[in-house]
């Protein structure tokens, strides 16, 4: 019981101290949104990790939730007036409606055909967007508001960072204890073990619904506090490039691990900045797509658990290492 | 007082019959073997059993306590909060996670706590998982397996991998164990530990046990009752010694014997 | 009426094409088990240097063509020489990746060497259009519907008439066996990429005309194709033929008749559809799962 309060607390004082500095530090406007946007990432990709980290179900359509989670919030709370945790709700759980009848289908089908039945899923909803001007305004754009808590505007750069980490260190305590009680075990099982899983009562149905659900709960709400940073969209947004860009967050930064997560989506967003300012590099367009590329490649290759699994990597290395001089000198 | 009745139970693939007819009935509280050469369609009736595969004709009747249940009426997930959990011949354990939580697993059903109260951590949930946690670990200490309850169940010896699946099927005090090749891939003294531990469990746990085997060893050590399968067909029934008579059965398994003069 | 056919005849031709990159897509797929989402971004840039060929350096078309082909042969065995073989070992979902990885490399080099503007191809047969009972017919779109039954034709005796047809089936139904009976199974994997991606390349540059030449021309295409393969199935080289005529008639029949945003969502309502209720596609074999 000890570990698991050790584990939440770290969720926290991660909060506390991303809050602090933001507050202390003074970064430029841009380094600020920059910030929101890795937080607001985070939640997507934390939920995205449940899917295909813990659950093993791989989703290529994935920016499709992000997105209705946007223009649902900002439907909400810009045209209907809704007050803005509200927007946000609902623009979280009506991904989520969605998110089950995409798990419907996902019964079904495996792997690969799977993968395809989510991108063609991808596609459709894009298209949806384009179309349904009504709804989104199609390429003129969506607007959002200013989000507001009870009075209180979040207008500046810090404030909505403060709101964006509450609600992402909510997001991972409970992501957290979902995982480490019979639904993560349940999971895990699902993605190495269907027969076992299923002999130990199971059900494929009802776990793989969850697991699109729950992920798509979490991108909705990420969509929607992207919107409520940004204050605009538009359709072109939520296509393939940002369900790749999504799932290489996941698969660099870690597969089935929290901190893993926020590490992914950490380096997705500030590496095309980072290459932007290299000398030679920097001029290239679209270079930043080239390396989260073969990043992705080489992590499957070399260190197929993500980054977030070096540190155990390293050690098991060295335990091995141990293991063999030990070993070797024995036999001396 | 029989546990469980197979009544003609035939399925095919393809225009193959795996299973042909098939009658069996296992009585409570016995250790009943199913057993035949290689390929003689054994997993396939267990799979049919444990609802894996569908039948094309016959039923399996399964009684755990007072009513009788038709087992074809419920999915393959449903089968273990009746009552009935069985191991897998390729050991089929989550070879990532710890021996402790492979187990947990097998405490699946009985565990309480929606998905909502699981987010929030409830009381209850938190209850439950002490609870069950504790149960574990009483079943490894049975099987002699607690100091493997933290270690990663993949990196263990195949037989110690064999032990904690057969621990993962009592975890949840089933009514009837289905033991698929529980000695494949295991040597004379484990094999000689493994009939031991198998009364064990029934005489603790109190529970029925049926399984499939070709090691003969086993079988004949262990079995109080068997029924005897060849190309899916019953060939034969009865105690281990009206077996080991049966001319039908020695020539399933030897072959016919040719006549030299 | 005559609308109808020439619908029909359009259907065909886009059909057409669309086989040829299914039966890429699936020849990858039963060789090496690897769903290749990268195919039509390697078709792409087939098309590109085929493009830039006769722009830039001023080949004439169908040198062009042959050199862009030739490319994609190289870039095929590149791809799977040294960016798949040597993850071989890794899982159904972890090839996916790498894959996905690959659509992202080549899409933003792709960006990058040829910029985001879209550019015009001209047509294989640049003869003008003939009228039979009122029906305009295309040349081009004569030959590319035959030229794609002849190289469909070609692959279907190279498959079951040669022994490299041989070793590529035997490689399709079970890797480990066809290597104990003496098949070098990397050199037909490697065989079987470098077919692929030609079949794509040639997709590709026949398209182009329609599509035009730029970095995001293969993506309706290459989603099409993928239902194609589903609709056809997997399991056979039969099945992505059928599969890909079938949605470029559908395609073309819906885009006309219904609505032309909507037409993909309508094939990609079809697709789900199919998932839902014979998942192993028109030719596929149904098979009881072991456990």
């Amino acid at each position: 019981m000890k570990k698991t309060q050790k584990e939440m607390m770290r969720f926290i004082i991660f909060g506390i101290i991303i809050i602090i500095l933001s507050q202390v530090v003074g970064f430029k406007r841009s380094t600020l949104t920059l910030i929101n946007t890795v937080i607001v990432f985070s939640i997507c990709a934390v939920g995205f990790n449940i899917l295909l980290g813990y659950g093993g179900q791989i989703s290529l359509g994935h920016a499709a939730f992000v997105g209705l989670g946007a223009y649902v919030s900002a439907y909400m709370s810009t045209v209907l007036g809704l007050p803005f945790l509200l927007s946000l709700l609902i623009g979280g759980l009506i991904p989520m409606i969605v998110g089950i009848l995409l798990g419907l289908i996902a019964l079904r089908l495996e792997g690969h055909y799977l993968a395809i039945a989510t991108l063609g899923f991808g596609v459709t909803i894009q298209q949806i967007f384009k179309e349904w001007v009504g709804f989104t305004n199609g390429y003129s754009g969506m607007r959002a508001k200013t989000p507001e808590i009870f009075g209180f505007a979040f207008k500046s750069r810090e404030s909505f960072m403060i709101l964006a980490i509450v609600i992402l260190v909510l997001l991972c305590i409970v992501a957290y204890n979902l995982l480490r009680f019979k639904t993560g075990r349940a999971f895990i099982a699902m993605r190495d073990s269907e027969h076992a899983a299923q002999a130990m009562g199971i059900s494929m149905l009802k776990y793989k619904l969850i697991a699109f659900s729950i992920s798509a709960f979490y991108a909705g709400i990420a969509g929607g506090l992207y919107m409520h940073l940004i204050k605009f969209t538009q359709p072109d947004q939520w296509g393939i490039v940002f369900s790749l860009n999504l799932l290489a967050m996941v698969v660099i930064g870690g597969l089935g691990s929290i901190w893993g997560s926020i590490l992914g989506a950490t380096f997705i967003t500030l590496m095309p900045e980072i290459l932007k300012e290299l000398p030679v590099i920097g001029e290239i367009r679209n270079v930043s797509t080239i390396v989260t590329g073969l990043v992705m490649i080489l992590i499957i290759r070399f260190l197929p658990y993500g980054l977030a699994y070096l540190p155990k990597q390293l050690k098991l290395k060295r335990i091995n290492k141990r293991n063999a001089n030990e070993t070797a000198e024995v036999k001396a | 007082m029989n546990i469980l009745e197979v009544k003609n139970l035939s399925i095919q693939f393809g225009g193959l019959k795996a299973v042909d007819n098939l009658s069996f009935n296992v009585p409570k509280k016995s250790i009943y073997g199913l057993i035949g050469p290689n390929g003689a369609g054994k997993t396939t009736v267990f799979n049919c059993i444990s609802r894996f595969y569908t039948q094309d004709s016959g039923e399996v009747l399964f009684t755990p306590n007072e009513k009788t249940i038709e087992l074809n009426k419920y999915k393959v997930h449903q089968v273990a909060s009746l009552g009935l959990v069985r191991t897998f011949q390729n050991v089929e354990l989550v070879k990532t996670m710890t021996v402790l939580e492979n187990l947990m697993i097998g405490m699946h059903h009985k565990t309480k706590g929606g998905v909502l109260a699981q987010c929030l951590g409830l009381n209850n949930v938190l209850k439950s998982e002490k609870k069950n946690r504790e149960l574990v670990l009483e079943v490894l200490e049975t099987l002699d397996l607690q100091k493997y309850a933290y270690e990663i169940a993949g990196a263990q010896p195949y037989g110690v991998q064999k032990r904690i699946e057969l621990a993962r099927a009592l975890v949840s005090h089933p009514k009837l164990i289905i033991l698929d090749e529980p000695a494949a891939g295991m040597n004379h003294t484990e094999t000689e530990e493994l009939s031991h531990l198998i009364k064990k469990i029934r005489d603790v746990y109190d529970t029925t046990i049926l399984l499939v085997e070709h090691d003969m060893g086993l079988v004949m050590g262990v079995c109080e009752k068997l029924t005897v399968i060849n190309f899916g067909k019953k060939i034969a029934d009865g105690t281990p010694a009206q077996i080991q008579q049966n001319i039908a059965v020695q020539e399933a398994y030897l072959g016919k014997e040719k006549n030299d003069a | 009426m005559a609308v109808f056919f020439q619908n029909l005849i359009a259907g065909l031709e886009t059909g057409s094409l669309y086989a040829l990159a299914a039966l890429g897509l699936v020849l990858i797929f039963r060789t090496s088990d690897v769903i290749n989402f990268a195919q039509g971004d390697m078709a792409m840039f087939s098309t590109f240097v085929a493009y830039r060929l006769m722009t830039g350096v001023g080949v004439p078309y169908f040198v062009a063509v042959i050199l862009a082909l030739i490319f994609a042969l190289l870039l095929g065995y590149s791809v799977e020489r040294f960016v798949l073989r040597p993850a071989k070992k890794a899982n159904l979902v972890g090839k996916m990746i790498i894959t996905l990885g690959l659509v992202m490399v080549l899409s933003g080099t792709a960006t990058a060497l040829f910029g985001i503007d879209t550019y015009y191809m001209r047509k294989a047969v640049l003869l003008d259009n003939i009228q039979i009972g009122g029906v305009t017919i295309q040349p081009n779109a004569i030959f590319i519907i035959l030229f794609t039954l002849f190289v469909m034709a070609v692959f279907s005796y190279l498959v079951n008439r040669t022994k490299m047809g041989i070793a590529i089936r035997a490689t399709a139904e079970n890797e480990t066996t066809a290597q104990l009976m003496g098949i070098k199974v990397n050199k037909v994997i490697s065989n079987s990429w470098m077919i692929a991606t030609l079949m794509g390349a040639l997709a590709g540059i026949l398209i182009a005309p329609v599509t035009n030449v730029s970095v995001t021309m293969m993506a309706e295409m290459h989603l099409k194709s993928f239902i194609a393969a589903v609709v056809g199935g997997f399991g056979s080289f039969v099945g992505p033929v059928v599969g890909g005529f079938l949605i470029g008639v559908m395609d073309n029949m819906v885009g006309y008749y219904i609505s032309l945003n909507w037409k993909t969502t309508i094939v990609y309502a079809l697709l789900i559809a199919m998932l839902i209720f014979k998942p192993t596609g028109l030719f596929g074999k149904v098979h009881r799962k072991k456990v």
